[in-house]
């Protein structure tokens, strides 16, 4: 095997499995035809054409060339990646509990987060458990086993929903408990508290929406799509989210760990972390990478918008919740809207996007 | 079949597979040849099309032939294909006859001056 036809045997990864089998020799054939003779080098163009019809191909077989197609195969996506950013969060959560007796992970919405965060001081096998469940949960989903994958995250978040739903009833909102303790400075961690510095705490749960997205598009794949859709490169998914994990793990909450004390409800007044500020960060990249890939490939157009929806609805329940729980403390700013103007405009853009290339891809 | 017509590209493939059997890279040949040189399709181009032509029925792997020691696939058009390039060719021929008589009628008037 020349030097030349193993340059193009490495460009055809562009191309799926399934076509590589298919077409794969007499396409390598084609390329040794059309080389100039005595060229080295894949010229750029024919490997930029390579790589181009590859990802057509990829699209076109994974039958997203129509709207309902690619937005079918979106959810897919983003029911991968909704499990697979659960799963590291969960393990995060249960190392960031062992480390320092706090929660800083759930996965539904600021009042569960609340509760939650009293009550799962108590327990670190729960979390440990928890965390088990969502990764088995998230390796079912890329192995293709969505039924598995589906019950075992409906179980999870219905254990995780019904013990908040109980302790909401048990423990009052939180300033409530602030006039009972009489003084703000005893109970709130580093003193006073400044609009800012509460905005950023309101949103810190902003990815607990995450599981319960994960729990519906989960569920959505298992019930509703005939073929069981299964990822090609397990290990890839895997691994990466192995890598999430350890990141989560290592920025933990950041500053959120100061002032916060056992199972006082003080050790829910989190400033913003670095898990939130991670997922912001990757949330930023991940729509500005789609926003460019959505131009040949509609799929991760859909799903990172699919996966902006926990960011819009927790902005919403800031809003709306906040008031609610904390009273005289919760001033929003106009910061506090920020966040839900930017994820709207994302979502828009990606939506465009994605439905612009679909269209163009239709033609034959 | 598309709305909005079919890309270039197809639409070379399906001509070239309506004038012989041929393999991928003689398609690339008949390509070349009938347009006096002026489109040459790259490989990846090519078989991305056959490759989709072929799951929509428009074209059909057609055996295998030895040739300079390769194994060649070779293709040819099906009834859907003839069909579907017969519409395509029917497009283009009325749009191309809209803009000749549009050229026609502006004959004579100076340049500059259209509306």
């Amino acid at each position: 095997m020349s030097g030349y036809e193993g340059q193009c045997r490495v460009l055809l990864r562009a191309f799926p499995a399934e076509f590589r089998r298919d077409h794969g020799d007499d396409l390598v054939t084609a390329l040794l035809d059309d080389a100039r003779p005595g060229s080295r080098l894949v010229p750029l163009a024919t490997a930029a054409d390579l790589v181009r019809s590859g990802v057509r191909v990829r699209v076109f077989r994974s039958g997203a060339a129509s709207i309902g197609g690619s937005l079918r195969e979106g959810l897919v996506l983003s029911a991968i990646i909704a499990l697979g950013l659960q799963a590291a969060l969960a393990v995060a959560s249960a190392v960031y509990f062992a480390q320092h007796g706090l929660v800083f992970y759930l996965p539904t919405d600021m009042a569960v987060f609340l509760h939650l965060s009293a009550w799962g001081a108590q327990s670190l096998s729960v979390w440990v458990l928890l965390s088990v469940v969502w990764v088995v949960a998230f390796a079912a989903a890329v192995r293709g086993l969505w039924k598995m994958a589906a019950v075992l995250s409906v179980a999870a978040s219905a254990y995780l929903i019904s013990v908040a739903a109980w302790l909401a009833a048990s423990v009052p909102p939180v300033h409530a408990v602030l006039s009972q303790a009489g003084s703000t400075n005893s109970v709130v961690p580093g003193g006073e508290p400044t609009p800012s510095r509460y905005m950023q705490f309101v949103s810190t749960p902003g990815f607990l929406s995450i599981g319960v997205v994960s729990v519906v598009l989960t569920v959505f794949v298992a019930v509703r799509t005939r073929r069981q859709p299964r990822c090609s490169r397990t290990w890839w998914w895997l691994a990466t989210a192995g890598l999430l994990t350890v990141l989560f793990s290592v920025v933990g909450d950041g500053d959120a760990v100061q002032g916060g004390s056992g199972s006082n409800v003080s050790t829910s007044y989190p400033r913003q972390g670095g898990i939130m500020t991670a997922l912001q960060v990757l949330f930023v990249v991940a729509v500005i990478v789609t926003l460019l890939w959505s131009r040949v490939d509609p799929r991760p157009g859909w799903a990172v918008a699919v996966l902006a929806v926990p960011w819009i609805v927790h902005q919403i329940s800031d809003i709306t919740l906040g008031n609610f729980y904390y009273g005289y403390l919760y001033q929003p700013g106009w910061e506090t809207a920020l966040p839900l103007i930017l994820a709207g405009a994302a979502v828009i853009a990606l939506v465009a996007s994605a439905t612009s290339t679909t269209i163009r891809l239709r033609r034959l | 079949m598309a709305e909005a017509g079919m890309r270039e590209p197809t639409f070379l493939v399906l001509t070239a597979l309506a004038q012989a059997r041929l393999h991928g890279y003689g398609v690339i040949q008949s390509v070349l040849e009938f347009s006096d040189g002026r489109v040459r399709l790259r490989p990846g181009t090519v078989y991305g099309a056959l490759d989709r032509l072929d799951a929509e029925g428009l074209v059909i792997s057609d055996g295998e032939e030895l040739e300079g020691g390769r194994l060649r696939r070779y293709f040819r058009l099906t009834g859907l294909g003839q069909e579907a390039l017969a519409a395509e060719a029917d497009r283009l021929a009325a749009n191309a006859a809209v803009a000749r008589r549009a050229l026609r009628r502006m004959k004579g008037r100076p340049v500059g001056q259209l509306a």
